[in-house]
């Protein structure tokens, strides 16, 4: 009985899993649901067809929209295309097709605008890229907000802006790297450490770029030059020119240079990026998930040292930071003669404190800032010292020399990747 | 055919592939001009260059597919180095440089230096693996082949960010 009791529980289950997943998957073929629009905080009343999602895009009557938004609309009956025209920046796009022309620039919408119910639905982003409108969506509220003006808080308070920055300045490079992830090209950046102008994975999406100096003291004139609509700032670096540059431009700040994850959601809330980000954090806790599950709970006892030699000579080990952030969301840990000492960084004085740079593995991020070698001398004086042939991972031959300009100079996503696949590679996971 | 016959044998081969080749040089052309990466020819070849010119060609789809390869074979060949295991590291050396020779051509049209550098690569792996003398340094040659066969892949896919346009400045009131 128990056992015919269990068979029918099965077929039960079995039944309610068919049943449950073919609606389901219908709908999942040709989703579409109407969503609430708000233009800049207040909703906005359709007739007839109204803004719904399709297949997972937010599409709205494009007449309707532009009328709220006083836009100018033609559309050429011989070829179709329609153009929204408003304050000098325009769309022109085809029912059926996803080529469209943005401010004159080709481009791919995220989905083809379709009719429906007497009106052309086109995708709400693509208006918002158009005319510089922020475009946020709510999945609980099932509401897409659009807003014409932000105000932006940041580490120094308050900047409004109006309309999304398509002049855009960037102070430190690890933004540089989030800007070229979020194909926003800016007009200036600061220098990279090394390989200037701008590291060698970015250049050539960086063509054109104004190279603005260093970014602990940018060139303040060629800011001002560019004419930007937006700066792009740390506190961590600029707090001192802050003044300087909000006269030039409207300047937000990021808390530090290296939180890489938070300065991405904010720069790409800033610049209308945000299913961009997504996209990739996505991805990235993705592949966070594996590493982990591939290495297993080896991970979680295994000590990383993450080290560089300074070009006065001393060795650095480093707790926080770019590289070490990575290292913990990935599950290691630092070794505790290392945290018990410092919250972030700490210089290593002498030979004889060699053992603090100890752990299972280490990870040396030694650069060469004046190009003539000299560091590496100094660094072979750290690695032909007594002691150091003692430290456990010199002995198990895991003592790694890492790219600099992914583990500890560049600091954005792009180079996060790189660190993320050289950790697949120093830790032989396919 | 044990592993040092067959090794053996490579170094023959390359030597009387050597020979052949100095003598076509001066009739057939330099190596800029096939489109391979030049390798100076003034100089003398190096072991490496003997060992790579003699191992064949190992065909894949395309530049993406063979880089995606050995992407796989530069994980082993530092494993191996890392374990001592000479045998199974010139095994992945061979396999690196077998699916490299035939990608190079379409390689160094993606990026020529980064393609010299990995033929350059090659063949201090190649050169260094029978007889390993300094572990570190090939880990170090076999992570700076890793980097450069990313990126040379992501070149590959297409899978780098594009140029963007940037909008002409307009004068601001606020912000002159």
């Amino acid at each position: 009985m128990i056992r015919m009791n269990k068979r029918l529980l099965g077929f039960a289950l079995s039944l309610a899993l068919i049943f449950g997943l073919i609606p389901f998957t219908a709908a999942s073929a040709a989703t579409t649901q109407n969503v609430t629009l708000n233009l800049d905080g207040k909703k906005v009343a359709f007739t007839g067809a109204q803004p719904q999602l399709i297949g997972g895009k937010i599409f709205v009557p494009y007449a309707a929209l532009a009328a709220q938004l006083k836009a100018t609309v033609k559309t050429d009956a011989a070829s179709k295309k329609t153009t929204i025209s408003l304050n000098g920046k325009s769309i022109v796009f085809t029912p059926g097709t996803v080529n469209a022309t943005i401010n004159g620039k080709a481009v791919k919408l995220e989905g083809a605008p379709v009719s429906k119910d007497k009106s052309v639905l086109v995708p709400v982003r693509s208006i918002g890229d158009a005319f510089g409108i922020w475009v946020s969506w709510s999945g609980s509220k099932k509401t897409v907000d659009l807003n014409r003006t932000k105000t932006v808080k940041h580490a120094l308070g308050e900047t409004k802006l109006n309309g999304v920055p398509q002049r855009v300045v960037i102070l430190f490079n690890g933004m540089v790297d989030t800007s070229v992830l979020l194909g926003v090209k800016p007009v200036g950046a600061v220098e990279s450490y090394l390989q200037q102008p701008f590291y060698e994975y970015l250049r050539p999406s960086l063509i054109g770029v104004k190279d603005l100096g260093d970014e602990t003291q940018p060139n303040l004139e060629g800011i001002a030059a560019l004419k930007p609509d937006l700066i792009i700032a740390s506190k961590m670096r600029h707090e001192k020119i802050n003044d300087q540059l909000s006269k030039i431009a409207p300047t937000v700040h990021t808390e530090d240079v290296f939180s890489w994850q938070a300065n991405l959601k904010f720069a790409a809330d800033v610049l209308n990026k945000q299913p961009l980000a997504d996209a990739y954090l996505a991805n990235w806790n993705k592949r966070v998930a594996d590493f982990k599950k591939k290495m297993g709970s080896k991970v979680s006892q295994t000590e990383v040292s993450v080290i560089r030699t300074n070009p006065n000579g001393t060795a650095r080990f480093y707790v926080e930071g770019f590289a070490p952030n990575i290292l913990l969301d990935l599950g290691f840990k630092f070794p505790k003669t290392q945290t018990d000492l410092t919250q972030d960084i700490m210089n290593v004085a002498t030979k004889e404190q060699t053992p603090l740079l100890d752990a299972d593995y280490i990870f040396d991020f030694t650069v060469d800032w004046d190009g003539d070698g000299a560091v590496y001398k100094l660094q072979k004086e750290w690695i032909d010292n007594p002691l150091w042939k003692n430290l456990k991972a010199v002995k198990n031959k895991k003592y790694y020399k890492v790219n600099a300009v992914n583990w500890n100079l560049s600091g954005g996503p792009l180079a996060a990747q790189k660190m993320l696949d050289d950790l697949y590679f120093y830790f032989n996971l396919e | 055919m044990s592993r040092k016959h067959r090794l053996l044998c490579a170094v023959v081969l390359a030597i009387a592939f050597a020979g052949l080749a100095s003598g076509c040089a001066s009739s057939s052309g330099s190596a800029k001009e096939s489109g391979v990466s030049a390798i100076p020819t003034s100089e003398p070849a190096s072991k490496g260059e003997d060992l790579y010119e003699a191992i064949a060609p190992q065909p894949s789809t395309d530049a993406a597919d063979g880089l995606t390869k050995m992407n796989g074979f530069v994980k082993a060949y530092k494993q191996a180095i890392e374990e001592d295991d000479t045998s199974a590291a010139q095994q992945a050396a061979q396999d690196l440089a077998g699916t490299w020779k035939a990608i190079e051509e379409e390689a160094a049209k993606l990026d020529g230096q980064r393609a010299e550098t990995v033929r350059g690569d090659l063949f201090l792996l190649l050169e260094q693996s029978g007889e390993v003398k300094n572990k570190d340094q090939l880990v170090d040659i076999s992570y700076s082949l890793y980097q450069m066969i990313r990126d040379l892949k992501e070149k590959a896919e297409g899978s780098l960010p594009h140029e963007e346009t940037v909008p002409e400045a307009e004068d601001s009131e606020i912000y002159p």
